[in-house]
């Protein structure tokens, strides 16, 4: 293949994307940073990932799309894609982006469907960050937009696997391989549904919130205590029932606002206490749970409500032995 | 000091026997070398010591006129470990030394560890306990029963209290020892002979001292409780407790357990804490709050008084349903007097 003249229009169109393309990267990125960190707190599981738009994608996209000023016109020159399990979490992701950018429009692809219609479902919000925020980064992020894409893992499949294949084939796709292509669209839909209904359905099980607030607990067992032992899941159940409620915050708060400030300032004791255990024989196997940190921290700062609303099935011995150890004053009922 | 913190590293048991009157003196019976004692062991102890401390150790500090050998001992095993197995032997003389008939067999056990970056000796006094052991047996025949045994020379089962001990841990200056002591079988105050026989110490703050400290701090907690009613309430409980003959030893952690709400328990221990009240048991004894106890008044915003003995109060005054602010006072009593007062 020949390279194209040093002065024409695609090398031309290229070059001044080049220019802009390491701020692109580093808004991208930012934009990026921001979501997960948000979609983290409000525990919304998701993949984010970015790009900005290659230089060369970009003159092809400028030469073919007929546009009068490619360098503002085309919209998705700073890309960032969320990809949520559930269907409900794409509202929620588009909301936290809402709070988080200057929003300037958003695009439910399925709205641009006729009831009879089947194609690609995803959202799309063009934005850019608050005036103050892209000051802070440098003038030239100033009105500079981005586009972020939220779609579920479903969605995201299908339009990673029929992308290339129906919009870039290297020659017509016949209409009736077009035909079977679209009709898994359907079950995308359908599948997405049924999640979502299935997962609300989950979600209104007694305790199964208060459970799902251990999450990050498990992994600071793992990654902070190098505990490697697998949880007994049904006591976490019954013992996140019974603590997570004594919180003034819903339960997927708890982590961020309690749990995390006060892991950092006891970790040293609680490793010291973990350490006796083990060298005792491990006689306690709530020590090994994620819930442990709920325990100690209401211990430390709820005694009374923490052996008011232990749970039966879990023997109080238990209770006060971890009370002991923590060097908190419980006396029995 | 921070007795929660305690790493015990090393230990040393000897026996000492009582003194039962009319037997020859048998003196103690002493380990000889501090023997290798498993973790699970020495975490055990450990954690009894941390416990008992935690619940009952007072501040102690060396009595004036009292007995040097015991901290003198204390300190050589802190200055140089190498003396942990001779100088717990002295420990062992010292305490049969101490005891007389009246107190009974048990063992000395000796920890040398840590609080921090500083050496810390552990004592703890324990005594025979006993219990039963079932075994399975089979007959000659083949057949399968259980046996029963007495076992009486039990030391401390998870059920048991540890009796009497002791932390010390020297504090910057060789020559000062900070020390803790914990007594969980005498229910008023640290047994005599342990204390000032043995450990050649005092309490750092006299029952008087730490009860005076306690009644103000409470006070001015139960000072803050918004609702008038329910400040009252508290009010009485603590004037009872201090007043009860039955009640000889407070536990600021029973009083927030059986006189707090809800809403106040915590503030209340937290409050305790800023104040450096410790939450431990500790000796009841009034003298120094004595006037400060002996009525309770109730203040109305019309201006009249209600005032009485706590005791009276209790059993005499209740609260009846409340409108808006105002407080319905219920006075069940024979009416004897009704006089001027300027």
């Amino acid at each position: 293949m020949s390279e194209p003249a040093a002065d024409s229009p695609y090398v031309r169109l290229r070059q001044q994307y080049a220019e802009r393309y390491p701020r692109n990267e580093q808004l991208a990125e930012h934009v990026r940073a921001e979501i997960d960190r948000e979609l983290r707190r409000h525990a919304i599981y998701a993949t984010v990932t970015h790009r900005a738009k290659d230089p060369d994608s970009f003159a092809t996209k400028a030469m073919l799309g007929g546009y009068d000023n490619p360098l503002e016109d085309i919209g998705d020159q700073v890309g960032v894609r969320v990809t949520v399990s559930y269907l409900s979490d794409v509202d929620r992701a588009e909301q936290i982006v809402r709070e988080l950018f200057d929003v300037i429009r958003v695009e439910d692809k399925l709205d641009a469907l006729d009831f009879d219609k089947v194609g690609y479902l995803g959202r799309h919000v063009d934005l850019r960050l608050h005036e103050d925020a892209a000051r802070a980064l440098g003038e030239d992020f100033v009105g500079t937009r981005a586009e972020v894409q939220i779609r579920t893992t479903a969605q995201s499949a299908w339009a990673d696997v029929t992308h290339d294949q129906l919009y870039k084939p290297a020659a017509d796709v016949p209409k009736e391989l077009k035909r079977r292509v679209f009709r898994l669209v359907a079950l995308v839909e359908l599948f997405d549904q049924e999640v979502s209904a299935f997962t609300h359905e989950i979600q209104a099980t007694p305790g199964f919130a208060d459970a799902a607030a251990l999450r990050p607990l498990a992994e600071a067992l793992l990654r902070d205590f190098d505990v490697r032992r697998k949880p007994d899941r049904e006591l976490s159940f019954v013992m996140a029932a019974a603590l997570v409620p004594l919180y003034d915050q819903p339960p997927h708060e708890i982590y961020e606002a309690v749990l995390k400030p006060f892991i950092a300032e006891h970790g040293e004791r609680f490793r010291r206490v973990l350490a006796e255990a083990v060298a005792e024989g491990d006689p306690n196997p709530l020590l090994h749970q994620p819930e442990i940190f709920v325990l100690l921290e209401r211990l430390t700062n709820d005694r009374l409500h923490t052996k008011t609303a232990w749970p039966h099935p879990v023997p109080e011995e238990w209770l006060h032995d971890v009370a002991d150890r923590w060097g908190t004053r419980l006396l029995d009922a | 000091m921070k007795t929660d913190e305690f790493l015990l590293s090393r230990l040393i048991i000897h026996r000492v026997p009582d003194k039962k009157a009319g037997t020859e003196a048998r003196g103690p019976v002493l380990s000889q070398v501090a023997g290798e004692h498993p973790d699970d062991v020495r975490a055990y102890f450990q954690r009894r010591l941390r416990k008992v401390m935690k619940d009952r150790g007072q501040d102690v500090v060396i009595a004036p006129d009292g007995d040097k050998r015991t901290t003198d001992a204390v300190r050589a095993i802190a200055a140089d470990p190498r003396l942990f197995v001779e100088q717990s032997k002295t420990l062992a003389h010292l305490l049969y030394e101490a005891q007389d008939g009246r107190n009974p067999a048990g063992i000395l056990v000796v920890g040398l560890g840590a609080i921090g970056d500083r050496p810390a000796v552990g004592l703890l006094k324990l005594e025979n306990e006993r219990g039963v052991r079932a075994q399975e047996q089979q007959t000659e025949a083949g057949e399968t029963f259980l046996q029963v045994t007495i076992l009486s020379d039990l030391l401390l089962t998870d059920r048991t209290k540890v009796f009497k001990a002791a932390v010390f841990c020297p504090d910057g200056d060789p020559q000062t020892l900070l020390g803790v002591a914990a007594d969980e079988q005498v229910e008023r105050n640290l047994a005599s002979f342990f204390l000032r026989e043995f450990l050649g110490c005092e309490l750092r703050s006299s029952p008087a001292v730490q009860t005076e400290r306690y009644f103000g701090t409470v006070e001015s907690y139960l000072g803050q409780i918004p609702d008038a009613e329910e400040r009252a309430r508290c009010e009485i409980a603590l004037l009872n407790q201090m007043q009860s003959r039955l009640v000889r030893t407070i536990d600021p952690v029973q009083f927030a357990d059986d006189v707090l709400g809800d809403e106040t328990h915590q503030p209340f221990l937290d409050h305790l804490r800023e104040n450096r009240v410790p939450e431990h048991v500790f000796p009841k004894d009034i003298s120094a709050i004595e006037n400060r106890i002996k009525r309770v008044a109730y203040g109305f915003e019309s201006g009249i008084q209600l005032m009485g003995n706590p005791d009276a109060m209790r059993d005499h005054v209740t609260f009846g349903k409340k409108e808006g602010d105002t407080s319905r006072v219920i006075i069940k009593d024979k009416m004897v007097d009704v006089r001027a007062r300027s």
